[in-house]
Formats: C-alpha cells, sequence, structure tokens
C-alpha cells in the first residue's frame, strides 16, 4: 500500500507561509490521508464503529460507579481510582490527545445516555430530536464557563484523585447533568460548553497529529445542501455544532465521524498531520482559550509539586486534612492559574509589543503568544503522565482481577505486585518530552510572531522575550520533575 | 359470579390502570415489530449492558464469596465484630483493612497476620476443634485506639449448632 502525502486545500490564513516547515523539517501543510487506507472510510462511515466502544466504556463506567459506592476505600485497591487516574488520564495525555485529537469524546460514555434519549435511536438515524432543543447563550459560547468548572474540580484534586466515592460522585454528577442537559439543550452542547474535560482536549487536540476536514474545500462551498450542517437520509447534522465544511480547528471536533455518514458527496477526510497545526490558525482565537492554556499549564506544575514533591505539609492541604490548609491551597491554586500565570505571560507579552514596535494591539499580541504554551503545557502533562503511569502501572493488572477490593481473582492478576517500570529511566523521559515541548514551543512562538507582526525583523525582536519565558516555564518544569 | 366480579373490576380505576397499561404494552409490541433489526441488536447490547453486566458482576462477587466470611478492618473496629462458628467445622476469613495498616490475630486459634496492607485482601483457613470464646485482635499498632480494635469468635458445639441458628454471621456445617 502505497500513500503520498499531499497537500489539502489550506485556507491562506491558515499557514502564514505555504513553505512553512515545523522545526525546519516537516511543512506546515503536509497531510496524508488516512482514509485512502481500504476499509477505514467504510469503518468511520460506520454507527456501529463508536456504538460498540462507547457501549463498552459505558460498561467500565457503571463498574466504576458500582466500586465507587460499595468497593473499597483504599484507593490503589479500587478500580474507580486506578482506571480514571492511571489508565485514563496517562492514556489521555500519552496517547489519544496528541495522537487521536478528540477521540476520546466520540466514544465518551459520560453523555452517551443524553444523546441516546436526545435521538430516541441508538445506530439507527432518528426523524427528529426529542427535547427542547434551546440554543446555548451566545455570551456563553466560549470556554469561560468550562474553566470555571475545571478549575472547581482542581481544587479538590487532593480527594478526586485518591477517594473513590469522589472520583465517582464526580463522575456520576456529569453524567446525571450531561443527561438532564441533552434533554433541554440541542445536540452536543454540553460537551461543547460545559464539560470540564473537554475544554482542555478542546485546547490540546489543536496540537493533534490528526485532523478531520474535507478532502476539497470548494466542493464543500458549492454544495449548497449543506448534509454535514443540517444532517441528511444517512447522517445527522454535526453533533457539535461546527461546520465542517468550514473546519479550521480541532478544538471542537469531537471526532464522532457523524460528518462521514452525513456527506453524500464523501468529501470528509480523515488527514494525518504535523503536531500543532491548529496552533498557527489565526481565526477563532480568543482569551477564554489563553486562559484555558494558563490553566492547563499551571495545573501540571500544580499537581507535580502536589503529588510528586517533597512537601507533605501541600499534600495534607490539597488533601482537606484541615479545612484552613485546603483554604490555601484552593485560594493559591486559583490565584496561580487565574492570575500569577496571566500576569506573567502578559508581562512578557508587552515586552514582546515593545519590542516588536507596538504596531499591533497589544490584546493580540497576548492571545496570539499564548498558543504557543500548548505544546510545553501538554508535553508537561505528558511528563507528568509517565511519572503517574510508570511507577503505578502494575495497580492496574491487579484491579482487573479485583476491581472493588474485595479479594476477588478474576483473571489471575490479583496478586502481581506493585511493581514500578522503567522509573529508572523516568527522570530521563520527562525532561526529554519536556525539551521537546520546549524546541516545538520555541518553533510555534516564532511562527505565531511573523503571523503578529508585520515584518521579520520586528517579529525576531519580538519573539526574545517568549524565548525567555519559555526557557523560565521550561527550567522550573524541569526543577519540578527532575530537580 | 366471576363474570360479576370482572365487570366490577372492569368498572373501577385498577380496570382503568389495567386497560393503560394493555394499551401502552400493546403500542410498545407494535412499535417494537417496527424497530429495524440493527435497532433491535443495539438495544440488546445496550440492555444487557445496563443490566446484566452489573448482575453478572454482582453474581460473580457472591458466587466467589461463597463460604467465606470478609471481616473488615478500620480504624478501630473489626467488622464484624462477632463471628459464630462451629466446632469441627473449617473456618475460612477474609481479611481487608480499609484504612491504615492493621493486624490481625485470634488468640488460642493459629492465625496471625502480621501486616494487613490496606486494600489487600488476606485469606486465612482454620478449624476450631473446641467450642467456646476466642478473641481476636489488631496486633500492628494502628493509632490511638489500637487497644480497643478487637472481636470475638464464638464457636459452638456441633449439637447446639444444629439446634439453635447463630444470629449473626455465621459458617453452616457443610
Amino acid at each position: 500500500m502505497s500513500l503520498e502525502a499531499r497537500a489539502v486545500d489550506i485556507p491562506a490564513e491558515q499557514t502564514p507561509e505555504r513553505q512553512e516547515r515545523f522545526l525546519g523539517v516537516v511543512p506546515v501543510d503536509a497531510r496524508l490521508e488516512l482514509t485512502r487506507i481500504p476499509g477505514v472510510r467504510a469503518t468511520l462511515r460506520s454507527r456501529w464503529m463508536t456504538f460498540i466502544p462507547t457501549t463498552v466504556n459505558l460498561f467500565l463506567f457503571l463498574v466504576i460507579l458500582m466500586a465507587g459506592v460499595v468497593g473499597t476505600q483504599v484507593g490503589n485497591a479500587n478500580i474507580a481510582i486506578v482506571f480514571i487516574w492511571i489508565l485514563w488520564w496517562s492514556a489521555l495525555m500519552l496517547l489519544l490527545v496528541p495522537f487521536g485529537s478528540r477521540i476520546w469524546c466520540g466514544v465518551c460514555p459520560l453523555p452517551i445516555m443524553g444523546e441516546w434519549l436526545q435521538r430516541s435511536a441508538l445506530v439507527r438515524l432518528a426523524a427528529k430530536a426529542r427535547g427542547l432543543g434551546w440554543k446555548w447563550p451566545k455570551r456563553l459560547r466560549n470556554m469561560w464557563v468550562v474553566n470555571g468548572v475545571f478549575l472547581g474540580l482542581a481544587v479538590f484534586s487532593g480527594i478526586l484523585t485518591t477517594r473513590p466515592w469522589a472520583t465517582v460522585l464526580m463522575l456520576g454528577t456529569i453524567m446525571a447533568a450531561s443527561t438532564g442537559l441533552f434533554l433541554l439543550y440541542e445536540r452536543r452542547t454540553f460537551c461543547r460548553y460545559l464539560c470540564p474535560v473537554g475544554g482542555f482536549l478542546g485546547l490540546y487536540a489543536n496540537f493533534a497529529a490528526v485532523e478531520v476536514r474535507p478532502k476539497s474545500v470548494p466542493e464543500c462551498l458549492a454544495h449548497k445542501s449543506k448534509e454535514c450542517i443540517l444532517g441528511s437520509a444517512s447522517g445527522y447534522g454535526c453533533p457539535w455544532l461546527e461546520q465542517p465544511t468550514n473546519l479550521k480547528r480541532n478544538t471542537y471536533c469531537g471526532m464522532c465521524f457523524e460528518c462521514f455518514r452525513s456527506c453524500t458527496r464523501d468529501n470528509m477526510g480523515l488527514f494525518l498531520r504535523p503536531f500543532g497545526t491548529d496552533l498557527l490558525v489565526e481565526s477563532h482565537r480568543g482569551l477564554d482559550e489563553s486562559w484555558k492554556a494558563f490553566i492547563m499549564l499551571g495545573a501540571a506544575a500544580a499537581y507535580s509539586a502536589t503529588m510528586m514533591g517533597p512537601w507533605g505539609w501541600l499534600k495534607d492541604w490539597a488533601n482537606l486534612r484541615s479545612l484552613g490548609g485546603w483554604a490555601v491551597f484552593a485560594g493559591g491554586l486559583a490565584v496561580l492559574l487565574l492570575v500569577v500565570l496571566p500576569a506573567l505571560h502578559g508581562a512578557f507579552a508587552w515586552a514582546s509589543w515593545r519590542l516588536g514596535g507596538r504596531a499591533v494591539p497589544l490584546r493580540r499580541v497576548f492571545t496570539n503568544f499564548s498558543y504557543h504554551l500548548v505544546p510545553l503545557g501538554l508535553l508537561a502533562w505528558i511528563g507528568f503522565s509517565f511519572a503517574i503511569l510508570l511507577p503505578n502501572g502494575s495497580y492496574v493488572l491487579r484491579i482487573l482481577s479485583d476491581p472493588f477490593g474485595w479479594g476477588w481473582n478474576l483473571f489471575g492478576t490479583a496478586h502481581v505486585p506493585w511493581t514500578p517500570v522503567l522509573t529508572a529511566w523516568l527522570p530521563a523521559l520527562q525532561a526529554v518530552s519536556l525539551l521537546f515541548g520546549f524546541v516545538y514551543s520555541l518553533d510555534i512562538a516564532w511562527k505565531l510572531a511573523r503571523q503578529t507582526f508585520p515584518s521579520s525583523p520586528a517579529a525576531a525582536r519580538a519573539v526574545i522575550p517568549q524565548i525567555v519565558l519559555l526557557a523560565g516555564l521550561t527550567g522550573a518544569f524541569l526543577w519540578l520533575f527532575v530537580g | 359470579m366471576v363474570v360479576k366480579v370482572l365487570e366490577r373490576l372492569a368498572g373501577s380505576g385498577l380496570g382503568k390502570l389495567a386497560r393503560f397499561v394493555g394499551e401502552v404494552a400493546g403500542r410498545a409490541a407494535r412499535s417494537w415489530k417496527r424497530v429495524h433489526i440493527s435497532e433491535r441488536i443495539a438495544i440488546g447490547i445496550v440492555a444487557l449492558t445496563l443490566l446484566a453486566g452489573p448482575a453478572a458482576v454482582i453474581g460473580y462477587g457472591r458466587w466467589v464469596e461463597r463460604n467465606v466470611i470478609t471481616v473488615r478492618a478500620v480504624q478501630w473496629a473489626y467488622l464484624p465484630k462477632t463471628i459464630y462458628a462451629t466446632e469441627g467445622v473449617q473456618v475460612r476469613l477474609r481479611i481487608i483493612s480499609e484504612d491504615v495498616v492493621h493486624g490481625f490475630a485470634i488468640d488460642g486459634l493459629p492465625v496471625k497476620i502480621v501486616e494487613l496492607i490496606p486494600g489487600k485482601a488476606e485469606d486465612v483457613a482454620f478449624t476450631p476443634q473446641a467450642a467456646g470464646t476466642y478473641y481476636y485482635q489488631c496486633t500492628t499498632y494502628c493509632g490511638v485506639r489500637h487497644g480497643k480494635m478487637f472481636g470475638q469468635i464464638i464457636v459452638r458445639p456441633k449439637r447446639q449448632a444444629l439446634t439453635s441458628p447463630p444470629q449473626e454471621t455465621s459458617l453452616q456445617t457443610r
């Protein structure tokens, strides 16, 4: 099988210069159409392709719910903690987001009951949607609510990640809320504007190595029936309220592949692409996403310090050992994520703006440069995930056989001892992850500078403070991880 | 007589309810016939996931835990606090710590677990040869009320076990 890399029709504003390359090697507009591989398109068009994994996940989710309620409350002996915070979270950061974009959203069990109720169908096409079908308020059509919900959960991270009942309370609440909201609001409004996980998946999906895009934009524009938006006899209109004809970023593409089903011209494709392509797309950028970038970067640092640092008092605060300590932790985290990091970024953005000749609005400089924090943020999370997965991954084998901590031995692995894997390599893996993130962020920063400032010399001057900022942040993470 | 009772029932609220339920069931049956075969399969899979899945998990748990008494150790008590057993009949205990490291030993019986690691089940089996009350206690310091952490196994003579059923957790003669 031979597949040729090919350039797809990308609007001019998506790439600053068509010959631009990531890290000086991979062309920004290089694409490999995965749907040309025999069988891939047919598989993606089948609604069973999402139904089966979602249902399997739903079963696992039910077991996890049961475990949180009736299982042992010892975290490392309960499937709720081990599967959610060790396996799922690490899988998201290490594999699913970088290589699958929002593929998790396509098979997520949390909102699926709501979607099934809304459609009154599981795998067949329903004639019309049930529920009230309200539209989400225009003012809230951004990531601010998601940022708030995520932060609201983040301050309880010490409890959520160690107590099965807390994890299950959170998941159960998300499931109940999403089911209710599916009956009130149209399509996947909940997933797009409210899901606390969806927010960071959306931002980091812009870094992902895959994308769903029209194969030919002109053909889409000429096709007046807009089946991918409104639906057709073979598929629903985009459940994520996107316009697949004009899809430029992965942020709100939930990888449900519904547009593959609704498009009667087979004009949608799944493409492999270089990392970080969407970070260069200037349209749709906003402060809500900038703050999401700050929150995720700061959360990676805060969790690393809390969970892996040598500061016992910090752990105690996060674990709600005393209300006063927790209040300091929660307040400190909120100030770090919402004020300190944005202020730090603002100071460096201001310096870039000054050095760049003040020819562009400061707000634009601030917003645009916040996107170069995405590669470093995601790679910092990858480094953090290594530190979770490698020492604790062996719990997964034990939990498979004894999900409730009741002494079962379903698959004969209940007595697998706790076995840290490759932990001698952990500092090196974390350092390499961070350095890759740093280099990629530098590359994106330079491209963003050239996109933002009118001339190359101005961009070269403006990027200097960003290099200092990225170096400082990388140094801080290196100190946290391996210092 | 029967006809009269049926007529009265049909006229009552109960009869109306029965007719309503019948109508709904009839409609559901007619709708089900119109449902495409792929949708029926999907509905079956979801029903299995939602009902049979958890039921199988619970059923399996009951099956593997038959003839085993689970004792949970928490600061600072064992649950259950009293276990009933029968002289000459094997007792199988599964002891699980739910919080910190505890210990477990039965005075007068050859059972001792030095470290009960939280979340790690420890199985022990023994056969009490003489009737009486045996005390079990925590043998690893586990906090300020460590000394209060104990329970008892009441072993009854075989004859008594057959005539008076125990009030709490027990093992039956096999």
